[in-house]
């Protein structure tokens, strides 16, 4: 199953980015996860951003390379808004960590020194809110492919799948525009 | 079969919008709607110097000013941003592990609005593409790899 989810891209994007917005959405409610939960899903936030970005590595530079010869393209777009989201998320993972309370990461940094973390942390949340809206937006085409293929594929009787994931190539290629 | 294959994507579209639609009428039958974008001026706020407290002129008032002040778990207080749903980003969630299912319209919420900024991309997509289709000039197809 692991093995089979790792030889396909599309299939290990979406569910990874399945979980970040779950992750995402639960996270941002503090009330809701409680301060510990908070604070451990942040966590695991930050690293399966970290595990997004080197998936979509090749992207990046290849963006980042020829950023200024099309500059109307939609991929422009969607690199600004990503490296916004990435600003933001990153903003929002650190100080998040500079000011927790639960998971015993002592930084050595003076919370109390009047520099505005915890406001800072609120605002990039909130931000990231919006940012992350219109990232997900952007994809839905894909989204809705890529669902409709691995999440809601129905062996019903007399009708022919359109996806069969064993037969998947071991190593496609990114075939997607999700940066 | 490509013209059955995108009228199913706009049908597929329009029963999302409508699900949307319901859903936020639901959302702000029970309170939890709100608008995100208050947060906008108050980062300019922040990045101009001024610390953004409504109405503050810049100066943190006693107390936490209009909103609900949250105490968490260091003491330190904050605004709500007007309009905000209780709770969002608010460090008053306590040491606790245990879900507070009472929090949870606004988890609700957080879908919705990325449901809802992805129904406006959908509606706008489409003008936009026939436009941008109709304007484009030919060129060779892009490779990527």
């Amino acid at each position: 199953m692991a093995r089979n989810l790792l030889s396909n891209r599309n299939k290990l994007n979406l569910f990874l980015d399945l979980a970040l917005v779950v992750i995402f959405v639960c996270e941002s409610e503090m009330r809701f996860t409680g301060l510990r939960n908070h604070e451990l899903f942040g966590l695991a936030f930050g690293l399966i951003i970290l595990v997004h970005l080197v998936l979509h590595w090749r992207w990046i530079v290849t963006i980042t390379k020829t950023f200024f010869r099309s500059l109307l393209h939609q991929s422009r777009l969607n690199y600004v808004l990503n490296l916004a989201l990435f600003l933001d998320a990153a903003t929002m993972v650190l100080t998040g960590i500079v000011i927790s309370h639960t998971l015993g990461l002592n930084l050595g940094i003076d919370t109390h020194s009047g520099f505005p973390w915890e406001r800072i942390h609120i605002l990039s949340a909130e931000l990231s809110l919006i940012i992350v809206a219109l990232h997900v937006g952007i994809h839905w085409k894909w989204i809705a492919t890529q669902a409709k293929k691995y999440l809601f594929t129905f062996n019903l009787p007399g009708h022919r799948t359109t996806t069969n994931p064993v037969s998947q190539p071991a190593n496609p290629a990114i075939t997607s525009s999700e940066g | 079969m490509t013209q059955t294959r995108s009228t199913r994507r706009v049908i597929g579209s329009i029963i999302f919008i409508i699900i949307v639609v319901i859903s936020g009428v639901a959302l702000a039958a029970n309170g939890n709607l709100s608008n995100p974008f208050t947060v906008i001026p108050e980062i300019s706020a922040l990045v101009s110097g001024t610390v953004g407290f409504p109405g503050a002129g810049g100066e943190r008032p006693e107390g936490g000013g209009e909103g609900r002040p949250a105490m968490g778990p260091s003491g330190g207080e904050r605004t709500r941003p007007e309009g905000r749903p209780e709770g969002f980003g608010e460090r008053d969630g306590g040491n606790d592990t245990t879900i507070q299912w009472s929090a949870f319209g606004g988890v609700l919420f957080n879908v919705w609005f990325i449901a809802a900024v992805t129904a406006v991309i959908m509606i706008v997509s489409y003008p936009l593409g026939f436009v941008v289709k109709r304007l484009r000039r030919p060129r060779p197809a892009l490779t990527t790899s």
